[in-house]
């Protein structure tokens, strides 16, 4: 895998992480609510598997697809459903309530697929892959279909674990929580622009 | 829709919520009674949205500054909330788009709900859309709404009555951004019959709601046979908000009548709250009860009773002369941020109480004030000639716990049968270290009579945190 493809991967995989309707804020909440460190690290474990069961299913889809449609089909499809997401996070950005805050292991891991799944965050990774793009990820990628399959999101809820531990135990730690809440921004916007981007370079590509 | 920060009164816990700034303006719902007890052969004026200065610093200090009237008269505003509050902060919803915008301002006795915008011009709101009685019976089932919760995923109100004006009350959902109301929220309400007031636990998963009566119990005034009989509520139950299914009934016994404000603790560790009582048929006095959690249930024990005191029957209203004795009536409850005081209303003696409640299990009294009351007329330091009627009734404390607001009327059917001289609107403002009346703040509402205060940017009553 190519140097580039690698950072992608995984620079998205932060960049998911570091959405608070993505999960670190629900495990700061959690432990804070019990009172206990470990509560951050059970989160985070449950998070990232309902992360990485909705980025994998997305990017086997269209991996499968692939023994069916051209690559042009995939190309064309994954930048239409890329931007009906931005649109829709741009337009309704709404969170439901699928869990409430009385949650386990089990729950989280549910909660975290839905939101993954629901903010069309495997789709990003598409950018990354020989699938769709040519620029950085046609040189090396990785042979056999296992590989093709499991690395990119694996690498991507590295990225994504990475985020979410780090944010959360520091402001776990320090109680942060105050200054953050004032300088929060609107990442349902962001998370929008990031989806455009994405898709408009599949497009181009 | 696209802001780029949150509200800035949103704030993750309750502690955080102490360091907001103090409020300057308050919102006070209020009734007119003449659209009830005339015989409607000429229109009356509609009910109205109070905006007060209730900042010490402006010229228009403790004055009027404006009255939205409704378009209709005869709603008997009541109870209302904000459309979002701090629960938009809440991890496993979170809704940072939201905003402190609306009041929704439901009329108790013609089931309307009005959607009031406060945004351009906080100081001069306006109706942006009507909710009609037909249209809330026939998406929810429920009439008489009451009290509004903003919750992470939607806004919760309750209702007194099904859409035939009898029991069994509830609770409906209404979006949170058309404010269409959804649906009848309970999937299984158990025994649950009566229903006034609810709030939560939020990361609990546990709602808790409270007892009136039906719309015919309430509608003209309480109904002697049925109190004496113990009839009115008297059970809190406990329901799973996620499963929206009743757990378990507590039951204070039929000797309490009219179990009302629910007042869970602030700190959503806190696994306890405040239900206050407003008569015990057997000796006229209130009380109020803790529930709690232990060995994994949930229980509910009375930590404060306040008796009854003797007056000369003449004195009374004709409901309360064969006892001889003014019963406190406790009609609202509210506490403090830091869960550390709780404030109780006398109605009935013209009483404000302050408690210690930092250990719940034995609330301490701090002070009491007085002013109103049904024989003890009490006037305020600003007009210390003129006897007062009505009583403390609704509460609320500033969000830094250092201001309290009261106001006076209760229910029109209900004021008419304890002041049957007739209430005459006032709200006044309390400093609440001190516990003392604040001498130039002393409001009045010719012509009105106000019930519940929201003080603008959130109160002690309407914000739920999910943060400690």
């Amino acid at each position: 895998m190519s140097i580039e493809s690698l950072g992608y991967y995984l620079g998205i995989g932060i960049f998911h992480g570091l959405n608070p309707a993505m999960g670190w804020l629900f495990a700061v909440a959690l432990a804070l609510q019990h009172n206990s460190f470990r509560w951050i690290i059970r989160s985070t474990v449950a998070l990232l598997t309902g992360h990485f069961l909705s980025v994998g299913s997305y990017f086997a889809f269209f991996l499968l697809l692939g023994k069916w449609a051209s690559l042009q089909w995939i190309k064309w499809m994954a930048v239409v459903a890329l931007f009906s997401f931005a649109f829709y996070w741009l337009v309704r950005s709404r969170h439901p309530k699928w869990v409430g805050m009385n949650v386990g292991v089990a729950d989280l891991i549910y909660w975290s697929f839905l939101m993954a799944s629901a903010h069309g965050a495997g789709l990003m990774l598409l950018v990354g892959s020989s699938l769709c793009s040519r620029s950085f990820a046609f040189w090396i990628q990785p042979t056999g279909i296992t590989a093709q399959l499991f690395i990119p999101p694996m690498i991507h809820t590295l990225g994504y674990f990475l985020a979410v531990i780090s944010i959360a135990t520091i402001v776990y730690m320090s109680d942060l929580l105050k200054m953050l809440y004032r300088k929060w921004i609107n990442f349902d916007l962001l998370w929008s622009a990031a989806l455009f981007a994405a898709g408009t370079w599949i497009a181009l590509n | 829709m696209m802001n780029w920060t949150i509200d800035p009164t949103f704030y993750p816990s309750a502690r955080l919520a102490m360091d907001a700034p103090p409020e300057k303006l308050a919102y006070v719902v209020a009734f007119n009674p003449k659209a009830l007890s005339s015989d409607h052969s000429t229109k009356e004026r509609g009910d109205v949205l109070a905006v007060i200065d209730v900042d010490p610093d402006s010229k228009s200090y403790s004055q009027i500054l404006s009255l939205l009237e409704m378009p209709y008269s005869g709603d008997e505003l009541h109870h209302y909330g904000w459309n979002a509050c701090s629960s938009a902060l809440c991890p496993n919803a979170l809704y940072p788009q939201l905003e402190r915008r609306y009041l929704i301002v439901p009329g108790l006795r013609s089931s309307r709900i009005y959607i009031i915008d406060t945004k351009p011009d906080p100081k001069f709101p306006s109706i942006s859309k009507i909710i009609e009685p037909e249209t809330l019976m026939k998406r929810t089932g429920y009439s008489r709404p009451h009290t509004v919760h903003c919750g992470p995923d939607g806004i919760y109100i309750s209702a007194l009555g099904n859409n035939k004006g009898e029991g069994p009350g509830g609770i409906f959902v209404m979006d949170h951004f058309s404010f269409e109301p959804l649906g009848m929220w309970e999937i299984d309400r158990g025994p649950q019959y009566y229903a006034y007031d609810f709030w939560w636990h939020i990361n609990q998963d546990i709602l808790l709601s409270s007892e009136w009566g039906t719309p015919p119990m309430i509608e003209n005034g309480v109904v002697g046979s049925l109190l004496m009989d113990g009839q009115y509520g008297h059970s809190l139950h406990v329901w799973d908000l996620r499963k929206r299914k009743h757990l378990k009934a507590l039951d204070l016994g039929n000797e309490y009548q009219m179990a009302l404000e629910v007042r869970p603790a602030h700190d959503p560790r806190k696994l306890y709250g405040f239900l206050g009582v407003v008569i015990s048929r057997k000796d006229l006095s209130a009380s109020v009860w803790l529930w709690f959690k232990e060995k994994n249930d949930w229980q509910i024990k009375k930590v404060i009773e306040i008796p009854a005191l003797k007056a000369n029957p003449e004195a009374l209203p004709s409901l309360l002369q064969p006892f001889g004795m003014v019963p406190p009536l406790v009609t609202d409850i509210d506490l403090s941020l830091d869960d550390k005081y709780l404030y109780v209303s006398c109605w009935g003696t013209g009483e404000l109480h302050k408690y210690d409640v930092s250990d719940p299990f034995h609330p301490v009294l701090e002070g009491c004030i007085k002013i109103g009351g049904i024989v003890a007329r009490t006037p305020h330091p600003k007009a210390p000639q003129k006897p007062l009627l009505g009583g403390p009734q609704m509460v609320e404390i500033s969000r830094d716990g250092k201001r309290i607001y009261l106001t006076n009327s209760l229910y029109w059917a209900w004021d008419e049968q304890f002041y049957p001289a007739g209430i005459e609107g006032w709200l006044v403002k309390i400093k609440a270290e001190s516990f003392e009346l604040e001498k130039d703040f002393f409001v009045e509402f010719p012509g009105f009579r106000p019930h519940q205060v929201r003080l603008q940017g959130g109160d002690s009553s309407t914000d739920s945190f999910c943060f400690p």
